[in-house]
């Protein structure tokens, strides 16, 4: 990289709450050395003008509309390096969440009695899939910072790596490890159903280090085994339904799209 | 002198075997004494469970370790190899290491289990034979160990491992008697100078010796987990295909809690970072385990153990047959700390039984 | 400055060189070492920092300039990086680390180098003492193959090899235009050559899948599993046996490897 030569960086957000840009800004100070070595041509959080010359760019969000698809293609096209921010464009996140249910029933959910106007022509713009997805279910993800919110110190560790050119690198390992290297007191030793079993870790295990449960916010290990888990929650006279909602809260799209899930329609009656 | 008449001297003057009981108001005394002097580590408990913490009096102590109804959450490998370690501080443009000097001062661990002892002796092989670890080597020099016998727990089954009793590692000894007495074993010069100033050691009489007796029966009473654990690596390389490991493998869910609360498991991963102004930055060791998926994984996207099932029966095959075939001994010390954590219910007895079995069976 | 098992030491590039493609060539200057003492198939620990380490065979045997030799392959963070940097920069260097091969006992015997695309890099060490100690040995025989004749490494010395007497035999995976030799898997040359098999020690180092086809061919000849000996690639973090990343069977491959024989691997499970 030549030294006084900033990297042009672009933030763009699909559907999502925006939290993980706020974690970005949240940096203050860490931000403000970082721009010493980056040049934020888009971000909507922070600058208003708008320019497509840049080498990186953070997505968060996830696709839920026909009119995301080209735009993401765009930003494909134009980023050297394309950075899915956060969990909402890692693996879908809470977004994921309307993939349980009947597309109509979240419509009417979110909007009450006005759905209709979903039906008239005028809202086809705002016409949504049945289901809302990552961004790798459309275009191909360089890095992935994963985290419902971001971890922001994991974010700078990406971008100084990014800006040496290093290939970040994201753990691999579930949330028990970081929580057990800490000598934290597990919480299933207390009842609880904790989803840092199989779910993705890096977050130093924040929520089982301040007495909640994990949930899962960063997605599960590759090739969780579901299976196991669910004879766990049994074997532990735990509640399998609440473990299905904890587990459909974050990972809702890997659910649908592997068709886990934890009680199936015999046991459900 | 030669060579090893000059090891022998050193070995005498090293070993000190001197014995003695004390009251348990004696060893009260000891510890407050010792704990104004060294930084003082001891299992105390921590809501339910039991943490080693930094002590002060004998009353903090975790009573449920005494008694042996549990061991600690992490093993006392964590003082010499903490979980994140920073090794060396570094700068890209000068193309520049240096190491990060940490300054220690002794410190005593207290109340370490036999079984424990004796992974932190098969630590100091890995760690400060062939290649010597600087990192650990220099917080190993600084422990004080104050070793204590109790009742075994639950899920121990150091007998069948051969590690419920230890003649070397420590500089003193403890085991807990009944009419609140305390068996003290010193072994070194160390030791010695700990209990110069402590008044109330007294030889053993007839009685004390008839306790001594009586607790080690009690304890080999108390064994709830018995395995055979002769031949172990032979009974895994005769083994290795069994389909044992398949359903064991299903049952694993990689959460990497066995390793990590295991005395004997040393792996770890290195990784570099920059600090904000690109140029300087740190080398940091930290914990890793085999059962994570990508341990394995070289350039070019080979993963030589990408199954569940290869990597659970690495985790016993490292464990077993690295130590035995190049120091003779099994590294799974026993101390059943993976089998009380695993939440999928995997027990190293209970596997090590199972493969026996099934080769009597076939 | 405190040492350190984990202190890599600065050292400075001679000489680059774009071998193909992917592959790049590297001489660096030792003098900042207080002793290197290596053999040929041992490996070092590269270093950027920032970036971290990794395991690097050597390619070069001792000479008199205090130089060695190393061939890197761009696949990930830290051999990119590698690449881009040229002649006059430093890199941070550990070691020599690992058994390297047995040269001694395979003294007055016949020996034949079976290599895969870059595993040549580290048997390229065998070569160079084979040269500087010719007298000690009866004869070296190279079978190389690699995918296409562009990824061909070190071709401007295949003449002086062959003009001081080693027999070598290249083999590329596909046909192409500007190729006129052997074409065909390496495995095909076992029997395309005519070579004493059963009097000989036999040096391997390729991509995993080479190794079971390689040693299929071996032992349809016969060959003594103890005259075959092998340079194993694994995950490797510390290179001095502490890590276990690298732990096969019973035995750490940074410290008890790279290199074992045939006769040593056979029943150490995953080995191969
Ligand atoms: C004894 C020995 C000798 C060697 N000699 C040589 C030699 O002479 N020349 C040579 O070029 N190489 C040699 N190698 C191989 C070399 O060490 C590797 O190519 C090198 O470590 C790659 O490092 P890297 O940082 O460039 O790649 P990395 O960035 O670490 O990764 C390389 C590849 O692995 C994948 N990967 C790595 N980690 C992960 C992860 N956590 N999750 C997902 N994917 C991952 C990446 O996708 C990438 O494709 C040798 C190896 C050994 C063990
Ligand atoms: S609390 Fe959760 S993350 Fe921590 S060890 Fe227990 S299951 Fe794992
Ligand atoms: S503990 Fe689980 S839910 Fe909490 S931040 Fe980490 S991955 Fe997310
Ligand atoms: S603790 Fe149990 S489930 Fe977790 S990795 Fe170890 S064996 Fe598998
Ligand atoms: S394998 Fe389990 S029982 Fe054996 S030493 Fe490790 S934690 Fe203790
Ligand atoms: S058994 Fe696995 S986790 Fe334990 S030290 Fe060996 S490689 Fe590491
Ligand atoms: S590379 Fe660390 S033990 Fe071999």
């Amino acid at each position: 990289m030549p030294e006084n030569k900033k990297v042009k960086v672009a933030f763009f957000d699909f559907a999502s709450c925006e939290g993980c840009q706020l974690q970005v800004l949240n940096l203050e100070n860490e931000f403000l050395n970082l721009l010493e070595h980056i040049e934020i041509v888009n971000f909507r959080e922070a600058i208003s003008e708008k320019s497509d010359d840049y080498l990186i760019a953070f997505v968060e969000g996830s696709i839920t509309k026909p009119s995301d698809i080209p735009r993401i293609k765009k930003i494909r096209e134009n980023a050297k390096i394309l950075v899915a921010l956060g969990a909402c464009a890692t693996h879908g996140c809470v977004n994921s969440m309307k993939n349980m249910f009947k597309i109509n029933d979240v419509k009417k959910a979110t909007y009450g009695d006005d759905d209709k106007l979903f039906d008239s022509e005028e809202a086809k713009p705002f016409e949504t899939f049945e289901q809302a997805m990552p961004l790798d279910a459309v275009v191909k993800v360089d890095y992935y910072i994963r985290g419902c919110p971001i971890n922001n110190k994991e974010f700078l560790m990406v971008v100084k790596a990014l800006l040496k050119g290093k290939m970040p690198e994201i753990t691999d390992s579930a949330v028990c490890l970081e929580c057990q290297a800490k000598g934290n007191i597990c919480l299933y030793d207390k009842g609880e159903i904790c989803l840092g079993l199989i779910s993705r870790g890096g977050c130093d295990a924040w929520c089982p280090s301040n007495g909640f449960v994990c949930e899962g916010c960063r997605g599960f290990i590759d090739k969780p085994n579901i299976e196991r888990m669910k004879e766990i929650i049994i074997e532990k006279g735990l509640s399998l339904e609440y473990a299905e909602k904890r587990l459909q809260l974050f990972n809702s799209w890997e659910l649908t799209k592997n068709k886990i899930t934890l009680i199936d329609d015999k046991e459900k009656k | 002198m030669n060579k090893n008449k000059v090891k022998e001297k050193n070995k005498k003057i090293k070993n000190i075997n001197l014995e003695y009981i004390m009251s348990v108001n004696v060893l009260k005394n000891f510890i407050e004494v010792l704990s104004t002097k060294y930084k003082t580590y001891a299992p105390v408990n921590k809501e339910k469970r039991v943490v080693w913490a930094q002590i002060k009096n004998f009353n903090e102590i975790s009573r449920d370790y005494i008694d042996g109804i549990q061991t600690t959450i992490l093993p006392p490998k964590y003082f010499f190899f903490p979980p994140n370690e920073k090794l060396l501080f570094l700068n890209s443009n000068n193309v520049d290491y240096k190491k990060n000097e940490q300054i220690h001062e002794p410190f005593i661990l207290f109340g370490v289990h036999p079984c424990d002892i004796h992974g932190l002796l098969l630590m100091d092989k890995i760690f400060l034979e062939n290649y010597v670890d600087d990192f650990y080597k220099e917080k190993r020099d600084n422990a004080i160990i104050i070793g204590m016998d109790t009742m075994p727990n639950e899920w121990n089954f150091s007998k069948s491992a051969g590690t419920d009793i230890i003649d070397s590692g420590f500089d003193i000894f403890l085991i807990p008697l009944k009419e609140n007495k305390f068996y003290i074993k010193i072994a070194t010069k160390k030791g010695l100078s700990l209990i110069k100033n402590i008044n109330g050691l007294f030889p053993l009489n007839k009685n004390d010796k008839k306790l001594l007796t009586e607790f080690y029966t009690e304890k080999n009473k108390r064994y709830k987990r018995n395995v055979d654990m002769h031949d172990l690596p032979k009974l895994l390389d005769r083994t290795y295909e069994s389909k044992i490991w398949d359903e064991i493998g299903k049952q694993c869910v990689a959460c990497t809690r066995c390793s990590i609360v295991c005395p004997t498991c040393y792996c770890f991963n290195i990784k570099e970072d920059y600090y904000l102004n690109l140029i300087e930055g740190e080398r940091v060791r930290t914990w890793d385990s085999c059962l994570r998926q990508n341990f394995a994984l070289v350039a070019g996207g080979h993963n030589f153990r990408s199954s569940l099932k290869a990597r659970i029966r690495h985790r016993y095959y490292h464990k077993e047959r690295i130590f035995s075939y190049i120091y003779g001994k099994s590294a799974c010390v026993g101390c059943g700390r993976c089998s009380r954590d695993c939440k999928a219910n995997i027990k190293p007895d209970e596997v090590f039984n199972k493969l026996r079995q099934l080769e009597i069976k076939s | 400055m405190k040492n350190s098992l984990y202190l890599p030491v600065k050292t400075k590039i001679l000489k680059t060189k774009k071998l193909t493609e992917l592959e790049k060539y590297f001489q660096l200057d030792l003098s900042n070492f207080k002793k290197f003492d290596h053999k040929p198939g041992q490996f070092v620990q590269v270093a950027i920092p920032g970036v971290g380490e990794a395991p690097i065979s050597i390619a070069s045997d001792k000479n008199k300039k205090n130089t060695l030799d190393l061939v890197v392959r761009n696949v990930g963070s830290l051999t990119n990086l590698m690449h881009k940097l040229e002649d006059g920069e430093y890199l941070g260097l550990r070691g020599p680390f690992g058994n390297g091969f047995p040269m001694e006992e395979m003294k007055n015997s016949n020996l034949l180098i079976v290599a895969g695309g870059i595993g040549l890099v580290p048997l390229r060490s065998v070569i160079q003492f084979y040269l500087n100690n010719k007298k000690n040995y009866r004869s070296l025989t190279i079978f190389y193959g690699a995918k296409t004749d562009k990824e061909l490494l070190f071709t401007d010395e295949y003449e002086t090899w062959k003009t001081k007497g080693i027999n070598l035999n290249i083999t590329i995976d596909r046909e192409s235009p500007t190729w006129k030799g052997n074409v065909g898997l390496i495995t095909t040359l076992f029997n395309k050559i005519d070579f004493d098999y059963l009097g000989s020690k036999i040096l391997i180092c390729g991509p995993p899948v080479m190794y079971k086809f390689v040693l299929l061919e071996l032992i349809k000849k016969a060959v003594p599993a103890k005259n075959i000996y092998l340079s194993l690639e694994r995950q490797m973090k510390c290179g001095v046996g502490k890590c276990a990343h690298c732990a096969i069977g019973s035995y750490h491959v940074c410290i008890d490897g790279p290199v074992f024989t045939y006769e040593f691997l056979k029943d150490k499970v995953e080995a191969l």
